[in-house]
């Protein structure tokens, strides 16, 4: 239980602190908008419009994935330059000892 | 308080196991995500004209955080690999868009060679995009929801294995403050 709600915990606050982030709202809406509207240019003048609603949600689900590589690359490092990293290295530390 | 209160050895050597740390932060960037997923959609209709029609609403409101988690914790697995080396961050950009090709969001699973089917399998994303897809247009999108976060799941135990193994090596090498 108490596992669970420090999961949650985590995923509320880096929720909140990366819709606080510009920059990375910004990079999760614009790619993603630039594949797809040359998907649906493609489509398009592949005279296939009944396939547009299939591949916009191809295009939605690469702006999920694009964002989460963004973030899962960044992960680490952000800790890092947070400060964080240390704390968590040296908690993990005193419990292995 | 915690020293009078004797429990300050308790909470202290009561150690919140990493995966806890990094996994939350990888699912939080995939929530991110329908950020981009409501922009895309709404650019189509706006842009584009596409009509917004969802055959199965339930499933595809099911299909949507399913596929959300099996992403994030494919994230979560990757960044577990990222503690041994400082700068494997860079290997994120280089799978953006092999991802992209082979798990059929833009390009369907059938024009592409056959040993890239294999490979698609393996990747939550491919299943993910097939549940929202029949979701939407109509199909049976159950079994593919079920694969996505199974397979979420498997990338949570190899991330939490890799983890600990490469967390314990950076410290071996006494290399984790300059991984």
């Amino acid at each position: 239980v108490t596992g669970l709600r420090v999961f949650f915990v985590g995923l509320r606050f880096h929720v909140k602190a990366l819709t606080h982030s510009v920059f990375f709202l910004l990079t999760s809406i614009f790619m993603p908008l630039l594949v797809a509207t040359v998907a649906y240019y493609m489509y398009r003048a592949g005279n296939q419009s009944g396939s547009l609603l299939y591949v916009s949600l191809g295009a939605a689900v690469y702006g999920i994935w694009s964002s989460t590589l963004f973030g899962s690359g960044g992960a680490i490092q952000w800790q890092r330059w947070q400060g964080r990293w240390r704390y968590w290295s040296r908690r993990r530390r005193r419990s292995s000892s | 308080v915690a020293t009078l209160a004797g429990t300050l050895e308790v909470l202290v050597s009561a150690p919140t196991p990493f995966v806890l740390v990094i996994a939350p932060l990888s699912l939080a960037t995939s929530v991110i995500g329908i950020y981009s997923l409501v922009s895309t959609l709404v650019w189509g209709r706006l842009a584009f004209g596409i009509p917004f029609h969802v055959a199965h609403w339930l499933a595809f409101v099911v299909a949507v955080p399913a596929t959300i988690l099996g992403l994030g914790l494919l994230g979560f697995a990757f960044a577990s690999t990222f503690v041994l080396y400082r700068s494997a961050n860079a290997l994120s950009n280089m799978l953006e868009w092999p991802v992209l090709l082979v798990t059929g969001m833009l390009v369907p699973l059938s024009l592409l060679p056959g040993w890239a089917g294999p490979i698609a399998w393996l990747l939550a994303p491919t299943w993910g995009v097939q549940a929202i897809r029949e979701a939407a247009l109509g199909g049976t999108p159950w079994p593919d929801i079920g694969v996505t976060i199974g397979l979420g799941l498997v990338y949570l135990a190899i991330g939490a294995v890799c983890l600990r193994h490469f967390e314990t090596a950076a410290r071996r090498h006494a290399t984790l403050s300059l991984t």
